[in-house]
């Protein structure tokens, strides 16, 4: 019996190592379990980032998406055809249909469209081709149509015995679809406004809302121009410099920034004051010059707390040149006799 | 006094020559007006196009006169551009093919609409300005009778290398006269021109443009709700991470909750923590309310909307989310290429009412990610 039992020197010793044992597993059990999941990541990439065709009536077309996971564990991802739609009127924005939307959709161009796989096991740091097949009907109308190759991650099926949110990453690429030519490219101009009347600095956001009226996308451009009090051009903005688009029967919202951080242009004309902002768009493909879209709107520039330390620095220096005038008008007092 | 009195002589004769001038000059009856319900429309409004293959540009002109014009008294109209625009609008001088025109796209219905196209037998010529005392001219002659009723629409369509633009962007002063032997109308357009007008690049790119997401980690604990407790927020390591080449990217996010709301769920109650109304913000600031949302930070250059904005909501204030991708809120986006990757803090929040079954709750978050298209 006594040479199973491993005996320290020190009996002191035996007595720390239990100790240290119990406070181990104690702490093992004890910890809070999420933290065993908080290196677990998803990730993916696709290209491209969305595809535009025109495409006529019994025309097929085969493409291929590439995607790639950077994480550092091997991911499902199941793979859904379906229409999409912009997210809350963001320009270029897509969210697959729910099943309901897409059996209601009459643009959506997911029946046309079949693809190699259903789901695709990504490994890290490598492509995977997924090909797809565009057939477009022979009795298709004339006008868009889309469709979103759109990739969602497998659910991570995880008991933590609490509360617990479980998220999953969902990609794809949207594709929109002409078919056939000449198509109705027709839109109304809906906002174009400031986010505020006035503003210290020239740091501007502009609103401007756009309803699409045709039977294709849009992707309206242009500039916005300013100009001040004397009627000189003191900016010109780019409208939509990264080239979003509305789907039919859509409109969308976009916001651009003006934040120029000087009272003077390049060619020395004043930002202050009222600063007038005259928009021009336009959307069409064919001869855009024939249906720009214009609008102005204005607001004040004004630096109020260096116009009031301006005012303090007038103010004190008229008080101190008075009081020298003063001081100098007044006659020398007499010395008493 | 004495050294005016030769000069009050001369004075009298240049007054009397002026009578004379003005009462013997020969008559001249001219009636000036304004044209109305007019425009001007270029097909391109891109600065330095030379009339050439795809820099062809056509006009339209649209105007009602404020008076008649008649044939016999040879009618006509003309476009005259700017002095410092010489030999740019005119690109050669040329023959220009022109047709009167019943509609035109530019046509507004209940505004300014082309009623009639312009009678005649049209004949159309573009002459250069000599830059100093000329300007570039475009001149339709052998105009039919004009009245002034109908509004009357004529287009422009250049022979190659004819009719161009300027090479000087912004506005463009332009003059549109109708006139005939005794009378004139006229009015003045700002034509707007770009430095590129071009809609859509639809030439082959190289480089595909991608986007690359990272969402970390898959698994949020909240720990333990007490029904009427307090709220419980967790942020530690979750993160959206986003690359994207060309034009920028977004992400939305819905939930999966009871399938009709979204929210934290217990199946076994059934019971829903409810993630507000599915759209706005829900407050689960104090004491007795009940929800769950989100909040992001905003990485430098991009923005995070403002219903999950993690400094625009107070305390206990977080973005709500909506259920199904029918229901999928826009969080987080940026119009421009971000390389390196933004990444954006998530913060997690949520509160048992005093009403909540005792159980674990869960709930399904999809965050989607996506480039402009």
């Amino acid at each position: 019996m006594m040479k199973n039992l491993k005996r320290y020197s020190a009996p002191w010793l035996n007595k720390q190592i239990v100790l240290f044992l119990a406070v181990f597993f104690a702490l093992f059990f004890a910890f809070p379990k999420q933290n065993l999941f908080a290196q677990t990541s998803l990730n993916i990439g696709t290209a491209p980032a969305s595809e535009k065709l025109t495409l006529q009536p019994g025309e097929k077309y085969e493409g291929e998406i590439v995607v790639w996971n950077l994480s550092e564990r091997t991911t499902t991802y199941d793979i859904f055809v379906r229409g999409f739609r912009q997210i809350e009127n963001q320009p270029g924005t897509a969210i697959m249909f729910t099943e309901e939307e897409e059996a209601r959709s009459l643009y959506s161009a997911a029946p046309w469209v079949t693809v190699s796989k259903q789901k695709v096991d990504l490994i890290p740091n490598r492509n995977e081709k997924i090909f797809y097949e565009i057939n477009v009907p022979e009795d298709a109308t004339k006008g868009e149509y889309t469709v979103i190759i759109a990739f969602i991650s497998e659910d991570v099926q995880q008991q933590l015995g609490s509360t617990a949110a479980f998220t999953s990453l969902s990609s794809g690429t949207p594709i929109l679809v002409k078919v056939g030519e000449d198509f109705a490219e027709n839109a109304e101009l809906l906002q174009f406004d400031t986010d505020r009347d006035w503003y210290e600095e020239p740091n501007v956001k502009f609103f401007t809302r756009v309803n699409n009226l045709g039977d294709t996308h849009i992707t309206p451009i242009g500039e916005i121009v300013l100009t001040n009090i004397f009627d000189q051009e003191v900016g010109k903005i780019v409208f939509n410099e990264s080239a979003q688009s509305i789907l039919r029967d859509n409109s969308a919202s976009y916001e651009t920034l003006w934040d120029y951080g000087s009272f003077l242009s390049n060619d020395n004309k004043l930002i202050l004051g009222p600063i007038q902002a005259d928009l021009i768009l336009m959307y069409r493909n064919f001869q855009p010059g024939f249906a720009p879209l214009t609008a102005t709107t204005s607001f004040w520039i004004i630096p109020w707390k260096y116009i009031l330390l301006l005012l303090l620095v007038i103010i004190t220096t008229v008080v101190i040149l008075k009081m020298r005038k003063r001081k100098k008008d007044k006659p020398p007092q007499q010395l008493p006799k | 006094m004495k050294k005016y009195n030769k000069a009050i002589p001369i004075l009298i004769t240049i007054l009397v020559t002026g009578v004379f001038f003005f009462v013997l000059s020969p008559v001249f009856r001219s009636q000036a007006g304004s044209l109305a319900e007019s425009y001007l429309y270029l097909s391109r409004i891109q600065t330095s196009l030379d009339g050439t293959g795809s820099n062809d540009v056509e006009m339209v002109l649209a105007f009602q006169a404020s008076q008649s014009f008649a044939n016999l008294d040879n009618a006509r109209v003309d476009i005259f551009f700017p002095m410092d625009d010489n030999a740019e609008w005119c690109r050669t001088a040329g023959a220009l093919t022109v047709t009167g025109v019943a509609s035109a796209a530019p046509d507004t219905s209940g505004a300014i609409e082309i009623t009639a196209s312009l009678p005649g037998t049209l004949v159309a010529a573009c002459t250069q300005g000599n830059g100093t005392t000329t300007v570039d001219t475009i001149s339709i002659t052998g105009v039919g009778d004009i009245g002034n009723v109908e509004t009357y629409g004529v287009k422009l369509t250049s022979n190659t290398g004819v009719l161009g633009t300027s090479t000087t962007a912004g506005s463009r002063t332009t003059t549109v006269q109708v006139s005939d032997d005794n009378n004139l109308d006229s009015s003045a357009f700002g034509v707007y021109l770009l430095t590129d007008d071009t809609v859509e690049v639809t030439a082959t790119v190289a480089a595909a443009p991608t986007v690359t997401c990272t969402l970390s980690p898959v698994t949020v604990a909240l720990g333990t709700l007490y029904p009427g407790g307090g709220l419980v927020e967790v942020s530690s390591t979750n993160q959206l991470s986003t690359s994207s080449t060309n034009s920028g990217y977004y992400w939305a996010a819905y939930g999966q909750g009871n399938g009709t709301n979204a929210g934290l769920y217990y199946a076994g109650g059934p019971y829903l923590i409810q993630s507000g109304t599915g759209t706005g913000t829900v407050d689960i600031s104090t004491g007795g309310t009940e929800g769950f949302g989100i909040n992001l930070t905003q990485p430098s250059g991009a923005t995070v909307t403002t219903d999950f904005s993690y400094t625009a909501n107070g305390p206990g204030v977080y973005g709500s989310l909506g259920a199904t991708e029918a229901g999928a809120r826009l969080i987080l986006y940026k119009a421009t290429e971000t390389s390196p990757a933004h990444s954006s803090t998530i913060y997690y929040g949520a509160r048992a009412g005093s009403s909540a079954l005792s159980g674990s709750y869960t709930e399904y978050v999809t965050y989607v990610c996506g480039g402009y298209y």
